[in-house]
């Protein structure tokens, strides 16, 4: 037991050892390596944060704040070809006290595909390749990019869909008068990483799909920055191959829809999702966000959120009813300065108002006697403030 | 006589509105020169084509040849001037672009050289190269090109 122990602080040790490493070896890479060699291309990003609630722990942060709060990434690409390139991005992140770390490696390559340019403009990936969903899907890590700390929508984004291990093909066509259509498919396997409140308390979902296809259709405008769109997916849960047909949980079934107006001064964009999971997960989820902001100046942006998640919660008989739980609400107001394209500093305020925590609170009230209906237990609040910077090159 | 003094006071400001155009236009030209390849046929590109070849929306020129834009480092005057009037945009906007590009898996911005004549030389080693340079570079093994 005490070897254990003893191997765990070990273990630790070194992980913690081997993450400020990484971030010192970041930070110091010659400006010669990031002025980048015609075939190789070195990049990354650092978004670390302080983050502290005023109440229930939520999103990895408590009471007691937090500074184990970053998401690293550092890519390498290598030209093989003008037409075909090799890509591998790695990633390291950690969210303070969030169950999620139980499901998230320290390290991983969130990317590691091949991919060859057609010279119809058609481009093929192959390998595990960022899956485009919805606004910022592939960008959801890079702080630069971002204008709050993490991507918009806790409901829209969530933990899920971050990348594919399969084939994604895009091409954008011209349409004409300045119009554009940027198109994707995309097929193979992924994991869902969630935490949802269920009725039995919190539960983080770490499950694998397979079989996925699914497509986005993103329609730009002659307007610089104003664009709509939508994704549609449909995913085999496993394990699925040993069951029988009639156990077999059914496929998962997910749409987003997006509008996004960036201009100059000011952006408003929207994002709707669904998840409709038939068994897999142990609720139907959708979720929603609205994110508009102005940029009083250059280098500073004020920006204002509010996003939902809602979870439809089925049980078993004898309860009658299903209970849509309001799983989150948040509203968030930040302000970011950032000095230039690589750097950007942030602080925000999340007010926060559901049941989706990192500790169990009550959610379902179990029906006392006939006629056995399932009621929703009071809301539970928290606020939360991150202050954050992001550095990319 | 205040009348005679008004019109050519009229007059002036219409002759310096209708120049300021051209004179955009001739303060740009003489702030950076585009230049392909000798070997390459394409004679004026227009904005529109110009900036999408440098940003990589389209991989090709016209007339079919596989471009290979370069580019000088972000404080190069020639940078600051050919991006502003060929990209519309200021170059920390085209940073953050690139920055789109890169962390979406969609693409790497141009290769940098970090001088006029390191352009020449990169535009002159490809077939296929494009790039800015100031007025007043050698330019031999390459052409200039209009840009409309």
């Amino acid at each position: 037991m005490q070897l254990k122990s003893i191997t765990n602080n070990i273990t630790m040790t070194i992980k913690h050892f081997a993450c400020a490493a990484a971030c010192t070896t970041l930070l110091s890479l010659p400006l010669t390596l990031m002025a980048q060699d015609d075939r190789l291309t070195v990049h990354g990003s650092i978004n670390m944060a302080y983050a502290k609630t005023d109440g229930l722990p939520y999103f990895g942060a408590n009471k007691d704040g937090t500074t184990d709060y970053r998401v690293i990434t550092l890519q390498f690409g290598y030209r093989i070809s003008q037409q075909d390139r090799v890509v591998v991005q790695l990633l390291s992140r950690k969210l303070g006290t969030s169950p999620l770390n139980d499901v998230t490696p320290e390290v991983q390559a969130v990317w590691a595909f091949y991919e060859h340019k057609f010279n119809s403009g058609v481009s093929v990936k192959l390998g595990r390749a960022p899956l485009p969903r919805g606004l910022f899907n592939e960008i959801r890590y890079i702080g630069t990019l971002l204008p709050l700390f993490r991507v918009g929508g806790t409901g829209v984004y969530g933990e899920t869909f971050e990348n594919i291990d399969g084939v994604v093909v895009a091409k954008k066509f011209d349409v004409g008068g300045d119009w554009a259509l940027e198109t994707s498919a995309y097929g193979g396997g992924f994991n869902i990483k969630a935490t949802l409140p269920t009725a039995a308390g919190l539960t983080v979902v770490n499950q694998r799909v397979e079989k996925t296809i699914g497509t986005q259709l993103l329609l730009v405008t002659p307007i610089r920055g104003v664009k709509a769109g939508a994704n549609v997916s449909s995913a085999q849960p496993t394990p699925a191959a040993t069951l029988a047909d009639s156990a077999r949980p059914k496929r998962l079934f997910s749409t987003v829809y997006s509008v996004e107006a960036d201009l100059d001064h000011a952006f408003a964009r929207g994002e709707y999702t669904t998840y409709l999971s038939k068994g897999l997960l142990p609720a139907d989820v959708t979720g929603w966000y609205l994110q508009a902001g102005v940029r009083p100046h250059e280098q500073v942006t004020v920006t204002a959120e509010y996003g939902a998640l809602n979870s439809t919660l089925r049980f078993p008989a004898p309860v009658i009813n299903e209970v849509v739980v309001p799983a989150s609400r948040e509203f968030i107001l930040g302000v970011a300065w950032k000095p230039s394209a690589q750097i950007a500093f942030k602080v925000e305020g999340h007010r926060y108002k559901g049941y989706a925590f990192d500790t169990p609170v009550a959610t379902i009230i179990p029906p006392a006697g006939p006629p056995f209906r399932a009621g929703l237990a009071p809301a539970s609040r928290t606020n939360m403030l991150i202050a954050s910077v992001a550095v990319s090159f | 006589m205040n009348s005679q003094f008004l019109r050519r006071i009229s007059t002036s400001c219409l002759v310096v509105l209708v120049a300021m155009p051209a004179v955009a236009v001739t303060v740009s030209a003489q702030e950076f020169r585009i230049i392909v390849n000798s070997s390459n046929a394409t004679s004026e590109l227009s904005v529109a084509v110009a900036s999408k070849v440098f940003l990589k929306q389209v991989p090709k020129f016209p007339n079919g040849l596989v471009a290979q834009p370069v580019d000088q480092g972000k404080a190069a005057a020639a940078r600051v001037a050919f991006t502003r009037a060929v990209l519309g945009r200021a170059v920390s906007a085209i940073e953050s672009y690139w920055q789109q590009q890169i962390f979406s898996g969609k693409d790497v911005p141009p290769p940098t050289r970090g001088s006029d004549d390191d352009v020449v030389a990169f535009v002159k080693a490809n077939a296929g190269g494009i790039g800015y340079v100031s007025p007043g570079t050698s330019l031999t093994g390459v052409k200039v090109i209009a840009v409309r």
